[in-house]
């Protein structure tokens, strides 16, 4: 259970204060999968950063399972858009970063990486390195690290950002398979619309410079899913609401700062 | 991010350039050789001058000072100096180097004094290290330090500086203390800028090393040249410093190889 209360957050500049976040509140069920969608500038990363403990806040409180966030811990994990692989490790090496850190023995987080590189199929690829491998089987080995260390808590940056339209619609199947497997807590941040209602059991709706919170909105599809969801009625007319809801707030922010340059 | 597309058609086009590869790189330098020494030898011979040796009289000195053993131990007292100077300087200039790329403090507070020394000519500190500590091999040792430990620093610093952000942030995530960063993020991420720092260094305490000796420490190698120049035997002069051409090159081209066992693997 994440429960976030009145998050504030203002990055310092050298004009002065640029807030990112408002007076966000919202909290995540255990086993629940959340995408926080929003445009770019929403501030969706960095309330993620957050959570993960990389980034301070200003006001409000997080708290995790009743525990004040105040850094990172074992109980939450990163998938990072730019997959962030160490590129000197190899791929079960990578797998095992989390578990080594935490001074597993070399012969059990071999092992577990070993198991985690199968899961999210990358069996055969284990003694190679990153560089060698597509954009989206770099991002199987930073799904399969955070895995590893076996977090309550999944945190994943736009993941699938960074690949191509193909690799990321795999991509979104594999996450649903390997979710269904391993129950996890997931907030998950994305600016597709699809991948979110397609994924989440419920969408945070982020919008605006400072981010507020627009609408938390349920995502009524039963579980195990699969893509067929996307081509129903149902998944039309809430892709069509969240629309109106980002088209509403874009062209108010439109309006807005054509009114300051005037 | 580098997509790895056409593994299959890289791997052929890397092979065929690696057969082709050893020819390719010998013929060229080797007929460039020939050319300078067959121009060397005729214009030499035709210009009746002591001072300059024809090619064949340079090879036969060449061959008079290796076999006949002349050259061995001046060069190994000369390299003895250089090897001294430039591990007392890797020792030292590497954890600097390290320590400022981290930290902005011991940055600001060592950087101005290490462009100093990048812009600075080392030639004029021969005297006064003479002055200070005399003409031993110390003061050898001391002159290879002041050639070579600031490019140690300032490749070593700019390896931590070049370090992906982003990997410091996901550790961080994973729990890495500041000793799991060293070990695992910041010392392998600067290893080639680092590997390239030594290489640079190793050349410039050979630059340093038969500068001192030349110019103000009359022992090693700098001694053997100036006692052939005494002796007008121009074409054993000659001979030192093809040895030492010879010696940088394979210096120069180990370290390179150094270098390139350190870089991190790729396709």
């Amino acid at each position: 259970m994440i429960t976030v209360t009145g998050l504030n957050k203002t990055f310092a500049s050298k004009v002065g204060g640029v807030p990112v976040l408002r007076d966000v509140s919202f909290e995540v069920r255990d086993n629940e999968f959340v995408s926080i969608l929003g445009p770019s500038g929403c501030g969706k990363t960095t309330l993620l950063r957050i959570l993960a403990g990389l980034v301070d806040h200003d006001g409000g409180s997080i708290q995790v399972e009743g525990k004040e966030v105040s850094g990172p811990g074992p109980d939450r994990a990163v998938v990072f858009q730019h997959f962030s692989l160490l590129p000197w490790m190899s791929v079960l090496d990578n797998i095992g970063f989390g578990l080594r850190l935490r001074g597993v023995p070399k012969a059990m987080w071999s092992k577990q990486a070993l198991q985690l590189a199968q899961l999210v199929g990358l069996q055969g690829f284990e003694n190679f390195f990153p560089r060698q491998l597509s954009g989206g089987m770099q991002q199987r080995v930073g799904l399969a690290r955070a895995l590893a260390v076996e977090p309550a808590i999944l945190l994943m940056d736009e993941p699938f950002a960074a690949l191509d339209e193909q690799t990321r619609l795999l991509m979104q199947e594999e996450l649903l398979r390997i979710t269904q497997e391993a129950h996890k807590t997931i907030v998950f941040v994305t600016h597709s619309m699809e991948e979110a209602l397609l994924l989440s059991d419920r969408v945070l709706l982020l919008t605006g410079h400072p981010g507020v919170v627009q609408e938390y909105l349920e995502v009524p599809f039963d579980r195990p899913r699969d893509r067929s969801i996307t081509t129903s009625l149902e998944f039309q007319r809430l892709r069509e609401h969240l629309w109106e809801q980002l088209r509403r707030t874009q062209t108010r922010d439109a309006v807005d700062s054509s009114d300051v340059v005037a | 991010m580098t997509q790895s597309g056409g593994a299959l058609e890289q791997g052929t086009r890397r092979s065929a350039l690696r057969s082709s590869s050893g020819l390719w790189r010998v013929a060229p330098p080797l007929a460039f050789l020939a050319i300078v020494a067959i121009i060397w030898q005729l214009g030499a011979a035709d210009a009746h001058n002591i001072l300059l040796p024809t090619f064949t009289a340079t090879v036969s000195a060449f061959v008079d000072i290796v076999v006949g053993g002349a050259i061995w131990e001046p060069l190994l007292r000369s390299n003895l100096t250089m090897i001294i100077g430039f591990v007392i300087s890797a020792v030292i200039a590497v954890p600097l180097g390290l320590v400022m790329g981290r930290h902005l403090f011991i940055d600001r507070a060592a950087a101005p004094y290490v462009s100093l020394l990048v812009v600075m000519p080392a030639a004029p500190l021969l005297p006064i290290i003479v002055m200070m500590i005399g003409f031993g091999l110390s003061a050898g040792v001391l002159l290879v330090m002041v050639f070579t430990v600031v490019y140690i620093v300032v490749n070593t610093r700019a390896g931590i500086r070049s370090v992906d952000p982003r990997l410091v942030e996901m550790a961080h995530s994973y729990g890495a203390n500041e000793l799991n960063l060293w070990r695992y993020v910041l010392i392998p991420g600067a290893l080639p800028a680092i590997a390239t720092g030594l290489r640079i260094g190793l050349g410039r305490a050979f630059a340093g090393m038969v500068l001192g000796e030349l110019l103000l420490l009359s022992s090693g190698i700098g001694l053997l040249l100036l006692t052939y120049r005494a002796a007008n035997a121009s074409d054993h002069v000659f001979a030192v410093v093809v040895v030492l051409l010879v010696e940088a090159t394979l210096i120069s081209s180990g370290m390179r190889r150094l270098e390139r066992r350190l870089q991190p693997p790729s396709v």
